[in-house]
């Protein structure tokens, strides 16, 4: 059974067709890097993965499931500049409450096995030391950790990371990418971001989503696949592998690519 | 106070009822503001007015067309709001003052004299009856019992709701419940001090006991003894002093509110100096 499988994907927002016939296979424990410009999409193409919003047409299935029936298969990091830091709630709070799923249950009470495991999570993501912490006392790099360690509270086949990096230092990147790494023997990970330098080298693959989504089964990116997304030429920067070029894509969808809008 | 208390049936009633708005207001207020429900519930008590009016108009109880207004409208916006691209902000106001237009309409077809608005505009806590008092305590209690039973939820619903949806829980039922049990709150509290006041009442109590917490539930129980005691204070002045309840009530709120956040920061910019 394939981790995810997309089909002819499209969502609106109105009259705004933001995502357009999406197709995406990728096999368990794959490392996929999604990137593109802002406004490409690559928020809506998780969130709807993640059963946040609707399509109108296509069909998305997680392990064979639905977005709508999952029950904690997945585990999702959204991004962190959404969040009001100043909600009175602390690091082992927000990482326990990532066990809560499915049904209601009346006086819910975490399990001292919850605890437990929180504790290692937290251990091994280096936020133990704040765990009494109110998350608004925390770097942008500590609360993108917690976010994580909410997510693996519920042991998920996939985690889902909305722009990781994007509001966090050189040194706390490369730490977090480094957990991903390891934590991709276990599960699927799927990562959105515009700025893949930092990643490039632990992914299985790349795609690039710009409304329509180009999936290279290639480590690297050439720059006429970033050009064609972009609209325009990006620096790449390709770690440890001698820089390759791809064969073009496909589609020929280059042309397609709406440039008045970048 | 304390002789008039034990004598008179009316001050009992106030007395209780201001118990039991104060549990109402500490535990929703906290709600209100972490959620950033402050327009919201605005919006709701204005439109309730549209439902004392009717009430009025028909000859049933105003307070009973109060509550069907604030219920239909907080389901309403949230309804619109998630249909449609149209932000809540928009809706909010319109529903606000469309209610509050409603209200005025039924009223001025009422035959007869046209009843005082007061009472509702601005709160009297003195009038309130033995009714009131058992519905704004089966509603306190029905309050603590929801949120005391299912804390954690609530609790991760406030800090992130769309975590909560992605792992199944109903967060859309969660929602609408919420509203209505602000519906339901506002209408107790407008009893007290009014439509137009009761925002302070809800907001200021939480808003201070943030100064003073990073812990939801002290958040809570802060709030709801912040508002006993503005409550039971201004039920003293205004029976001592004959001052209107509702005004006094919520500029005890209000002012304290000001001089505390006025006082921490002064004292923290010459700490940091």
């Amino acid at each position: 059974m394939k981790a995810l499988e997309i089909k002819n994907l499209c969502v609106k927002y109105g009259n705004n067709q933001v995502l357009e016939n999406i197709d995406l296979e990728i096999e368990d424990k794959h490392f996929l890097g999604i990137i593109g410009p802002n406004g490409g999409g690559k928020s809506t193409l998780l969130k709807t993965i993640v059963g946040l919003i609707d399509y109108n047409k296509g069909s998305v299935k997680i392990y064979g499931k639905k977005p709508a029936n999952l029950n904690g298969i997945l585990g999702y990091v959204p991004q962190v500049s959404q969040f009001d830091k100043d909600f009175p709630i602390n690091v082992e709070e927000v990482i326990l409450s990532g066990v809560l799923k499915g049904k209601l249950k009346i006086f819910k009470k975490y399990t001292s096995k919850n605890y437990k495991r929180a504790e290692k999570i937290m251990k091994k993501l280096d936020i133990y030391n704040f765990k009494k912490r109110q998350i608004g006392q925390l770097s942008g790099g500590q609360l993108q950790k917690v976010l994580l360690g909410r997510a693996l509270m519920t042991e998920p086949k996939m985690l889902l990371l909305d722009e990781p990096t994007a509001s966090i230092d050189s040194s706390s990147t490369t730490q977090i990418y480094e957990l991903l790494n390891e934590l991709n023997k276990e599960m699927t990970i799927i990562i959105v971001s515009h700025n893949m330098e930092a990643v490039a080298s632990y992914l299985d693959s790349v795609a690039c989503l710009n409304k329509r989504l180009y999936h290279h089964h290639e480590k690297q990116l050439d720059s006429e696949t970033v050009k064609n997304v972009y609209g325009c030429p990006v620096d790449l920067v390709a770690h440890g592998i001698p820089h390759r070029v791809l064969g073009d894509h496909p589609e020929h969808g280059g042309e397609e690519v709406d440039r008045s809008s970048n | 106070m304390i002789e008039a208390v034990i004598n008179y049936s009316f001050m009992q009633n106030a007395v209780m009822s201001a118990f039991f708005a104060s549990i109402i207001c500490g535990i929703i207020g906290t709600i209100v503001i972490e959620k950033k429900l402050v327009m919201m519930s605005g919006g709701i008590a204005h439109t309730s007015f549209g439902g004392i009016g009717l009430g009025y108009y028909a000859g049933f109880e105003p307070l009973l067309g109060a509550l069907v207004f604030a219920v239909v409208s907080a389901i309403s916006i949230v309804k619109i709001k998630n249909n449609t691209t149209t932000k809540s902000d928009t809706l909010i106001g319109l529903f606000w003052s469309v209610g509050m237009a409603l209200g005025i309409l039924f009223i001025s077809f009422t035959p007869g004299y046209p009843p005082t608005m007061s009472t509702y505009l601005f709160g009297d806590i003195l009038t309130t009856s033995r009714f009131d008092v058992i519905f704004a305590g089966l509603l306190s209690f029905f309050i603590l019992f929801i949120i005391r039973s299912y804390y954690k939820y609530w609790k991760a619903y406030l800090f992130d709701d769309e975590f909560l949806s992605v792992m199944g829980i109903n967060t859309q039922f969660m929602e609408y419940f919420l509203f209505i049990l602000i519906a339901f709150a506002i209408v107790v509290v407008i009893k007290l001090v009014g439509i137009i006041l009761v925002i302070a009442l809800l907001t200021a109590p939480a808003a201070i006991a943030r100064i003073y917490t990073y812990s939801l539930k002290k958040m809570m129980i802060i709030s709801v003894f912040l508002s006993m005691f503005f409550s039971g204070t201004g039920l003293f002045l205004s029976y001592n002093f004959d001052v209107p309840s509702g005004a006094t009530i919520i500029i005890l709120a209000g002012g304290s509110y000001l001089l505390i956040a006025l006082f921490k920061n002064l004292y923290r910019n010459n700490f940091i100096r």
